[in-house]
């Protein structure tokens, strides 16, 4: 028998005490601490012991692929390349037409490129995430995070590069939404359809009006975390949940959690464009401070 | 004085071989972490670390091993600190309890044992510490990765076994 007998009647009843009391440590300590906690012993923990295994993931994942990467690399510089040409017109565009209408100038925040930290919870879909700025420019959340197909979640918590937040999976997670062509507004949270599958929900949505299935929503930039226009999901059904004298839809999601490997954080400028008001509530313009 | 009888060199070599083991098994498993989570099915190395050891030490000290590593993994899987040491520290204890009821020596025993268990705390993991998503589809992903560990665990252990057996 290779394996010595330790279980004697005594030490069965200290072991049984030992287990029951760390249980009941562990469930005290998982009740006592809100997300906000959690993320500081997580971040605690990830900068402390577990700093080596991740330094070393660190240096295999910048030298790993880098062949593939630059050949994928080249293809986004031809493509942003393009981009940044057509955007170049719409920009002079929009500066001719806030000028004739007398507007300030637009500052429509910054993106810039994240990383998101490799590794993802074995149970269940993931509800948070970890990400690092790639440049010296240093995270100041709340900040948006999305990919180029759209919205991924939020940076809730940062110390310096690295960022702690929120895929729009989290039973927190809350966007304004309005539909493309901007005529019906609401707030999207993510939902768990019959099947189990993680969808989004619209809510909000007045009781009067309809959004077909097919619909596309995009951010309306309310609250001035998300910046407007970036795709969230598409409407596909009414959904029976009826708040007052509104009414939901289901929306399949523009983007899930671990979909691409670009992602981009959006730091708000100092003026953030507000969403379409009615004509007869617009006064004369405000002079800037 | 417990009555027990005192380990045997074999019992003492096994001891030390299989917590080199244990000790390994944890080091790949955070080391690694990023290409074993990325596989759509893996061996689980750290609840296979943890059963492994489970089997030489007492179910106190099982416990308090699950009770220190449950943090470590949240802390790699961004998951609740406390929930994943709850299910480890019942996984650690547990397992070693059953030791006591239901331990044959016999490799084919171990790889089932290490396969339960596996499949066992994967199940805790996402009742209790996963999200409210994708629960069923969890489950059966951790009969696969339940049937990983075992093969990639057993195996380990019982390389060590006839290692130590050969003296």
């Amino acid at each position: 028998m290779r394996y010595p007998t330790v279980g004697q009647p005594r030490n069965r009843r200290r072991d049984l005490l030992v287990a029951a009391v760390l249980a009941a440590v562990a469930l005290v300590f998982s009740a006592g601490l809100d997300a906000r906690g959690q993320m500081v012993v997580i971040r605690s923990l990830r900068s402390s012991v577990l700093r080596p295994f991740i330094a070393t993931h660190e240096v295999f994942e910048s030298r790993a692929g880098l062949a593939v990467r630059v050949v994928d690399l080249e293809e986004r510089a031809d493509t942003l390349a393009e981009r940044l040409l057509e955007s170049a017109d719409l920009a002079a565009e929009n500066r001719q037409l806030r000028a004739l209408l007398d507007l300030p100038g637009r500052d429509a925040g910054r993106f810039f490129v994240v990383e998101l930290v490799p590794g993802h919870t074995p149970a269940g879909e993931p509800s948070g995430f970890q990400v690092r700025t790639r440049s010296g420019l240093v995270f100041d959340p709340p900040l948006a995070v999305a990919s180029p197909d759209g919205l991924l979640g939020v940076v809730r918590t940062a110390r310096g590069r690295i960022g702690m937040g929120e895929y729009w999976t989290h039973p927190d997670f809350r966007v304004a939404v309005v539909t493309a062509d901007g005529a019906t507004s609401g707030i999207v949270r993510a939902f768990v359809d019959e099947k189990g599958d993680q969808i989004m929900l619209l809510q909000g949505v007045p009781f009067q009006t309809d959004v077909p299935a097919g619909t596309r929503l995009v951010t309306s930039g309310v609250g001035g975390i998300y910046p407007r226009g970036l795709p969230v999901g598409r409407v596909l059904a009414e959904h029976e949940q009826q708040l007052g004298w509104t009414h939901s839809f289901l929306v399949e999601p523009a983007v899930r959690p671990g979909q691409g490997d670009l992602v981009i954080a959006w730091r708000p400028g100092s003026l953030v464009d507000s969403p379409r008001v009615p004509a007869d509530s617009i006064g004369p313009p405000a002079p800037l401070p | 004085m417990n009555g027990a009888t005192p380990p045997t060199d074999l019992q003492r070599r096994d001891t030390v071989v299989s917590l080199g083991v244990v000790v390994l098994l944890l080091l790949l498993h955070f080391l690694l972490w990023p290409w074993l989570t990325g596989l759509p099915v893996g061996p689980d190395l750290l609840l296979g670390g943890l059963l492994l050891a489970a089997l030489r030490v007492r179910a106190g000290t099982a416990a308090v091993l699950g009770f220190v590593l449950g943090p470590l993994e949240a802390a790699m899987a961004l998951g609740d600190p406390g929930m994943y040491a709850l299910v480890l520290t019942l996984t650690g204890y547990l397992a070693a309890r059953s030791r006591d009821v239901l331990f044959v020596d016999a490799p084919v025993f171990i790889a089932v044992y290490l396969f339960l268990g596996t499949w066992i705390a994967r199940v805790m993991l996402v009742l209790i510490a996963g999200g409210p998503t994708g629960t069923a589809a969890a489950i059966g992903w951790a009969v696969l990765d339940a049937l990983a560990t075992a093969i990639v665990c057993g195996f380990i252990d019982t390389f060590a076994a006839s290692l130590v057996r050969r003296g």
